[in-house]
């Protein structure tokens, strides 16, 4: 039987890469009851922040006597933390991993495999974003409901574009985190860079606070990086959809992400460079 | 005067079911079943003071669950133990004055410090007499041979040197037994020659008893003259060393490299030649029928020998057969070792 | 008494020994304890940002923070500089590592406990110290009132995260859910004990202490109040109490072999 003859015949096309991704997500689907504790961890932590948040608004609220701050209700304004929130816990965590891989060398061994690393580790992390995504919106959304009722300006219509905004939102972050794994190739320790990265989403990203609320200098600030985009501009949308904001922010996701993966690409090939003279 | 005695030992571990996979955990954690697992079925043991005691067994056998029971760190399920007049695990923290162990894969020294200061620790620990301490530290230090890197760090030292210092911190305050597991694992040749003289030279100067386990048959020989071979919980050896060697470790395979090539019609009596090459041949022999240095003359005789090498069959086979010999009674429900890897740590 | 002694003097020289083996980690010490030192600034930057917009929170202003922030820095630096193995407890139940101490002639746990010194606390001691500078309460009895109460803040800390440690007695290994655990008294320490009314504060008085790490160290040192400073004592021992008996307790399950992790 000639090596030939084992391949499959469309090996190659685009179907055959859709298959190779998806069978890579499933199989780290069905590995996971790490997942699923991993998943039921962040729920604690939602439902310990909304809950946190939903006090110090509400009292916020009462004492600045306002129902509208930063443009938002306070109802609007616990469910803008329910969606950044989600995003931030559910987010896939791959800096560490590739980190791990560089230092041990395992890099290169895959380096030589037919798949491109980088999707490799997108598309096996999926499967614990979606866990995570079920149970912390899950236990988010009740602990919001509970707090200040169902979202009061929610639209159904709008929720496959900020469905859309929020995937490109995840992918913004996963490429800028893998960047930071891949720093592992030119520095020893990247935990902190990942602890910076992690703090500056907090300000500038709006997970502590909505921009709106911030400062104008910091707010000029905030909008001039990316950071925003993946977790202030898909909650925004959520709390309080805008046709124009919408266009604004999309287009900004798709010029930064292109940026950012151009960055990744060179950092990998300077990086994987490095790998094949010192041998690793 | 015997220091240890084991009287039927018995322990029974239960442990949950876990079939692999999602499905599998999520039952495990609903609806959870539940398995006795018998590590140790029933053992008897008794060790006179000074004795060098090899207790060896394959993986599972219940070697670590025994050597537990008997340093107070688990209570049985059944039976008796006396150790140094104590009971184990009643009597814990004052058995473990008089009592030291090495174990090869979890070490005592801190890691980032020099030996010293781990021995300094040690004379807290134990609360010892500071003049006492100082001179048994010399003592030690002189014996094992180890006063060169006594300040180094120990991350710094080769294994073989760490594994000295180990010896030398658990002999600080000075037990009546000692427990080594696996003291020469990981060891090149000459470091593991050297360990074992070191601890036949303290064992000899100190009457000291000694529970060793080993995977190394080099060890049990060179070291213990009583060997106690378990499997699936049970003893089923329990001789002088020189017993063992004369059943079982009776084959050896001799592997010989000649100067020039073998002819084609080059054979031997008395026994088995399992591979032949250009140069070289891989021999199995009885030595109840022939002995080595009988057939060596041979070989040597033949042709300019450029390497040889005499090797024992592993411990493995060794038990293996000792099992098969001693026809030992099967254990129905599946193997503790099966069951326990999967939540092995 | 000599027993205690004995014992006291054999925890220093673990600390001793512990400085020692630190000093060796130089490196990535600073680089570590500069992120730490990130980590909670960045808390520090949303009160700043919050403070300016907002000004006062349920008798709450940008002071009480200062206040809160390095009390709550402090003693947490302080817990895991001496108590460096407390978050590590649900990991070493898990993996038998506790067999090493309890071949020793020496009580189990404060051996344990004080077996490791975690160097990279230095960024939450620095910051507790210079975040009290921001406080500008310069009289001697507050800064002493200021370090008691860290001290005793330090106590609960690690008990706590110990006792959660011993869930690995019962779970197998409680490693996630003891860091769990200690995040959320942590995260709850942090923001002004105002904002939390009725059930939600009996549980930060009880099962999650998070009230006598933040809450009622600032008032102690905000009013020098001496019965609220005998209540934090209370609570400091307490948790200490608790933490002993219930790892006397899941000892006692490890010493009978049912913890799920076996190894023959």
């Amino acid at each position: 039987m000639s090596a030939t003859t084992l391949f499959a015949p469309d090996r190659g096309s685009w179907r055959a890469q859709a298959r190779k991704y998806s069978a890579i997500a499933r199989i780290n689907l069905q590995n996971s009851l790490a997942y699923v504790w991993n998943a039921l961890g962040q729920g604690i932590f939602i439902t310990l922040f909304i809950f946190v948040f939903s006090q110090l608004w509400s009292a916020t609220f009462r004492a600045q006597n306002a129902t509208i701050i930063g443009g938002l209700t306070l109802n609007q304004t616990l469910w803008y933390f329910v969606w950044a929130e989600l995003i931030e816990l559910s987010r896939i965590n791959v800096s560490g991993q590739i980190q791990q891989e560089v230092k041990d060398g395992s890099l290169a061994y895959t380096l030589g495999r037919p798949y491109n690393y980088l999707l490799y580790h997108y598309f096996s992390g999926l499967g614990g974003v979606i866990i995570r995504i079920v149970f912390v919106l899950t236990f988010g959304a009740a602990v919001a409901l509970i707090q200040v009722g169902p979202l009061e300006t929610f639209q159904l219509a709008a929720m496959p574009a900020i469905v859309l905004i929020t995937a490109l939102a995840f992918s913004i972050d996963y490429c800028i985190s893998a960047g930071i794994g891949l720093l592992a190739f030119f520095f020893e320790d990247t935990s902190a860079f990942r602890l910076i990265y992690q703090k500056i989403k907090f300000v500038l990203g709006g997970l502590l606070l909505p921009l709106d609320v911030l400062p104008d200098a910091v707010q000029d600030i905030a909008r001039l990086l990316p950071f925003n985009l993946v977790l202030y501009a898909p909650s925004r949308l959520f709390v309080a959809w805008d046709n124009t904001q919408f266009v604004e922010m999309l287009a900004l996701q798709i010029v930064w992400l292109a940026i950012i993966i151009g960055l990744l690409a060179l950092l990998f090939r300077t990086g994987a460079h490095r790998v094949s003279i010192n041998g690793g | 005067m015997s220091v240890v005695c084991l009287k039927n030992l018995h322990k029974i571990f239960t442990v949950k079911r876990k079939s692999p996979g999602l499905k599998g955990s999520m039952k495990a954690l609903f609806r959870p079943e539940w398995q006795t697992v018998e590590a140790v079925k029933s053992i008897s043991l008794d060790l006179e003071e000074g004795e060098l005691l090899a207790f060896i067994g394959p993986n599972g056998a219940g070697k670590s669950t025994t050597i537990k029971m008997l340093t107070g760190i688990l209570y049985p399920s059944g039976g008796e133990a006396q150790v140094l007049g104590y009971v184990p695990w009643k009597q814990r923290r004052e058995l473990s004055y008089h009592i030291g162990s090495v174990f090869g894969q979890k070490p005592q020294l801190w890691y980032h410090l020099p030996p010293i200061d781990t021995f300094d620790l040690f004379a807290h620990i134990y609360e010892l007499d500071h003049a006492a301490f100082e001179k048994r530290k010399a003592f030690l230090v002189e014996a094992l041979g180890i006063g060169e890197w006594l300040q180094t760090p120990v991350r710094k030292l080769s294994l073989g040197q760490r594994m000295r210092c180990e010896i030398a911190a658990s002999l600080l305050h000075g037990p009546r037994i000692l427990f080594l597991d696996e003291p020469t694992i990981g060891l090149d040749v000459i470091a593991r020659q050297q360990l074992r003289e070191a601890i036949k030279t303290l064992h000899d100067e100190e009457n000291l008893t000694i529970f060793l386990t080993s995977h190394d048959a080099g060890d049990v020989e060179t070291l213990c003259k009583r060997v106690v071979v378990i499997n699936h919980g049970q003893v089923i050896f329990d001789d002088r060393t020189s017993a063992l060697k004369r059943r079982f470790l009776r084959r050896k395979i001799i592997g010989v490299r000649f100067g020039q090539p073998i002819e084609d019609d080059f054979s031997l009596d008395n026994a088995t030649i399992l591979k032949r090459g250009k140069l070289g041949v891989k021999i199995e022999l009885d030595t109840h029928i022939r002995p080595v240095d009988d057939l060596i003359a041979a070989l040597m005789a033949y042709a300019p020998i450029v390497d040889l090498t005499v090797e024992d069959p592993p411990m493995e086979e060794i038990i293996a057969e000792i099992y098969r010999a001693e026809g030992a009674v099967e254990i129905e429900s599946p193997s503790a070792v099966g069951i326990l890897e999967q939540h092995h740590v | 008494m000599k027993r205690l002694r004995a014992e006291i003097n054999f925890v220093l020289h673990l600390i001793r020994l512990n400085l020692a083996s630190n000093m060796e980690y130089r490196a990535s010490f600073l680089s570590q304890a500069l992120g730490m030192f990130i980590n909670n600034g960045i808390y520090f930057v949303f009160w700043l940002l919050f403070f300016d917009r907002f000004k006062e929170i349920r008798g709450y202003e940008i002071q009480q923070i200062y206040l809160l922030f390095a009390i709550v820095a402090l003693g947490w630096g302080l817990a895991f500089t001496f108590a460096g193995n407390a978050p590590l407890v649900a990991e070493m139940i898990a993996q038998g590592r506790l067999d090493y101490y309890l071949t020793l002639p020496r009580p189990v746990l404060p051996h344990l406990l004080f077996s490791r010194m975690d160097p990279f606390t230095v960024g939450d001691l620095s910051f507790g110290v210079i975040a009290y500078l921001f406080t500008g309460r310069f009289d001697p009895l507050s800064i002493l009132l200021f370090l008691g109460c860290s001290v005793l803040a330090a106590v609960i800390c690690a008990s706590f995260y110990t006792t959660a440690g011993c869930l690995s007695f019962i779970i197998g290994n409680a490693n996630q859910w003891s860091f769990y655990l200690a995040n959320t008294m942590i995260t709850f320490s942090l923001y002004p004990f105002g904002l939390f009314q009725g059930a939600i504060r009996l549980f930060l008085y009880t099962i999650v202490p998070a009230a006598f790490v933040g809450a009622v160290p600032v008032e102690i040192v905000e009013t020098h109040s001496l019965e609220l400073l005998g209540l934090l004592m209370v609570a400091a021992v307490s948790s200490v109490l608790i933490m002993t008996l219930v790892f006397q307790w899941g000892l006692r399950r490890y010493e009978s072999g049912s913890a799920i992790n076996v190894n023959i």
